[in-house]
């Protein structure tokens, strides 16, 4: 009787499951607002790659109707026109996997506008144009491997800055550079930038992007541990405590106190808080350049340029931010603290460093491979980690990253950059 | 009045009458000219003439504006290329570019021309108000299809400047034109 009985309930069991449970992906169809083209799309990829379109069917996009082909298409004289897709091939319809910067600003052009006025629109140009960093990335790093030599671009830099998209034969782009979520791709299209390094696809989600994680993507690590320094601020002790209960799709230039309790990178970087418009120009609201090796108010209004910004402007702005929340005798304060750490940085350890490094360039008292020089790596780590750690900590309220991490580490490194330079003159001679 | 009278005393009514008359058929007869060569250069049968036009041409014979829609319609080469917003701006323009292809076509290499390249300046030849003096109604009848709104929001209210028709149609008018002019300057691309 008992086991009968169990027989019955894994009988049923089956039966119900086979009915109702882990079919719902193959039969899902949507016939609301589509072209065929669009349904064939989704029909398809519902079986094939079921995430993307488990990901599209909760998006805005999917709301309102904007579907696969909408981005993904482009015309047959595109050069990323490709028919690889074998559910378009022979049709009228090319499509590309790499949506560009250019795809969204058909619709989304005053947020693509102002993407390409910020320092964010620079991130693959960055790299390329530095010899010494092609040097690190193949000579050093990929050791001038004759197969492997560019495995750090592609795993590492490109995946955060972007790169020239290279294309095949076909026409879809070649593993060199594809895939990368690199936000200052440089498309075959013409464009620079892409959108889906914060809003990741196929949601693309306004929550997303307003949230810490969106930026601390890229944004963490030894060189500029901006999250970290965010985790240790007031700010983030509170998001921390409250940020699951924070509303984070209210519509953009409303968002504002209420809907949080203490600032995302977002909220401050880029929302439309008080009377302040919503931008996607992330250096709109900033004073100086806080990752340089010396600290500069910011003064171009070329996206190319390092110091492109404003800074009279940029603090202003950023005063702003601060002032639906703080008194001026606040916020006044603060950037009267902040801004004398990155004075100091500049004249007590940035300069001094350069003059003895100029010294020993002169006197050829220094390794043509700067990473077996220890004068050398003293000096990368003095200003591209601890230098922004001590700047970027004490801009965004990180203590720990101003003081211990920044300041105390920057001072030991200079000791040592002394020391090493005082012996080298003496002796005339690099030590072995 | 006074003038009037001096020249009618001068001439007689008769000749005065002829004079007014050949000064009409003369001021008809130029417009009626006008009329013909203005509406005999803007249409593809004329801007083909010229060789380097080929691919523009080409790819124009088979997009929708070109005649490649159910009713076979036709848009001018002018109604996408010169202005419409007034008869005198449209007239300046007409002859101002009209100056520059006689010069540039008999005096000039248009063979070296990067059309390609210049694709990337299209916003300078092409003008919005040919397109909204045909699709006169875009911002109604895109109101109900939340896509097609959506796309069009931001030109409507101007939220996003130096954008024009073509910054986003750039296809319009020459289907695949990138295809043809790849074609015209050598063998295709694999």
């Amino acid at each position: 009787m008992m086991i009968r009985r169990m027989v019955q309930a894994v009988v049923v069991g089956v039966a119900v499951f086979s009915v109702f449970g882990g079919t719902d992906v193959k039969l899902m169809k949507v016939n609301r607002a589509l072209t065929e083209e669009a349904r064939g799309c989704i029909d398809c990829h519902a079986g094939k790659t079921p995430g993307i379109v488990q990901d599209w069917r909760k998006s805005r996009h999917g709301h309102v109707g904007v579907s696969c082909v909408d981005c993904h298409s482009v015309t047959a004289d595109s050069p990323l026109a490709s028919q690889g897709c074998p559910g378009v091939r022979n049709t009228g319809t090319w499509v590309t996997v790499v949506v560009t910067s250019k795809a969204c600003s058909k619709c989304h052009p005053a947020e693509v506008q102002q993407f390409s006025a910020s320092g964010h629109f620079r991130a693959a140009s960055q790299i390329a144009g530095k010899q010494s960093m092609q040097d690190l990335m193949y000579k050093y790093e990929g050791q001038n491997h004759p197969q492997f030599k560019s495995g750090p671009k592609e795993t590492g830099c490109i995946q955060c800055h972007g790169t020239t998209i290279k294309l095949g034969a076909d026409r879809r782009p070649l593993p060199g550079s594809w895939p990368n979520a690199g936000i200052g791709n440089v498309n075959p299209d013409g464009s620079v930038g892409n959108c889906s390094a914060c809003h990741t696809r196929h949601r693309f989600d306004i929550a997303e992007a307003r949230k810490p994680a969106a930026c601390a993507s890229c944004h963490l690590g030894p060189d500029h541990p901006d999250i970290e320094i965010f985790t240790n601020s007031k700010h983030g002790q509170i998001f921390a405590t409250e940020g699951d209960n924070y509303v984070y799709d209210t519509t953009p230039d409303a968002w504002e106190p209420g809907d949080y309790r203490a600032p995302t990178c977002a909220v401050c970087h880029m929302s439309g808080i008080g009377d302040l418009k919503t931008t996607h120009n992330v250096s709109s609201r900033l004073y100086w350049n806080l990752w340089a090796k010396e600290s500069k108010p910011r003064n171009s209004p070329d996206p190319t340029s390092p110091l492109t910004g404003d800074a009279a402007a940029g603090r202003a702005r950023m005063k702003k931010v601060c002032s639906n929340c703080h008194t001026p005798l606040h916020t006044d304060g603060f950037f009267t603290q902040a801004d004398k750490l990155v004075k100091l940085y500049n004249e007590a350890y940035y300069k001094p460093s350069k003059r003895m490094l100029d010294v020993l360039k002169d006197k050829g008292l220094l390794r043509e491979n700067p990473w077996t020089d220890p004068f050398q790596i003293a000096y990368y780590h003095l200003w591209h980690h601890e230098g922004r750690r001590m700047r970027q900590g004490a801009l965004m309220g990180g203590p720990d990253y101003a003081q211990w991490h920044g300041t105390f580490e920057v001072m030991q490194r200079l000791y040592e950059m002394k020391a090493i330079f005082k012996k080298r003159l003496q002796t005339n001679k690099i030590e072995p | 009045m006074r003038l009037l009278k001096k020249i009618l005393g001068k001439t007689g009514p008769l000749a005065f009458g002829a004079i007014l008359a050949t000064g009409f058929l003369l001021g008809a007869g130029g417009a009626l000219v006008t009329v013909v060569a203005v509406e005999r250069t803007s249409g593809v049968e004329f801007c083909s003439t010229c060789h380097s036009m080929a691919p523009m041409v080409a790819a124009y014979r088979i997009d929708v504006h070109g005649g490649k829609n159910k009713n076979g319609l036709r848009t001018k080469c002018t109604a996408c290329h010169l202005p419409h917003d007034n008869v005198l701006h449209y007239m300046y323009q007409k002859t101002v570019t009209g100056i520059e292809d006689v010069v540039v076509e008999t005096f000039g290499r248009p063979d070296r021309i990067d059309w390609e390249k210049r694709r990337s300046r299209r916003e300078r030849f092409t003008y919005d108000s040919g397109c909204v003096k045909c699709h006169e109604d875009l911002r109604v009848a895109t109101m109900p299809n939340p896509k097609a709104f959506i796309a069009h929001k931001d030109y409507f209210m101007g939220t996003s400047d130096k954008k024009t028709c073509v910054s986003c149609h750039e296809n319009v008018g020459h289907k695949n034109l990138g295809l043809f002019l790849a074609e015209a300057k050598g063998p295709l691309r694999p």
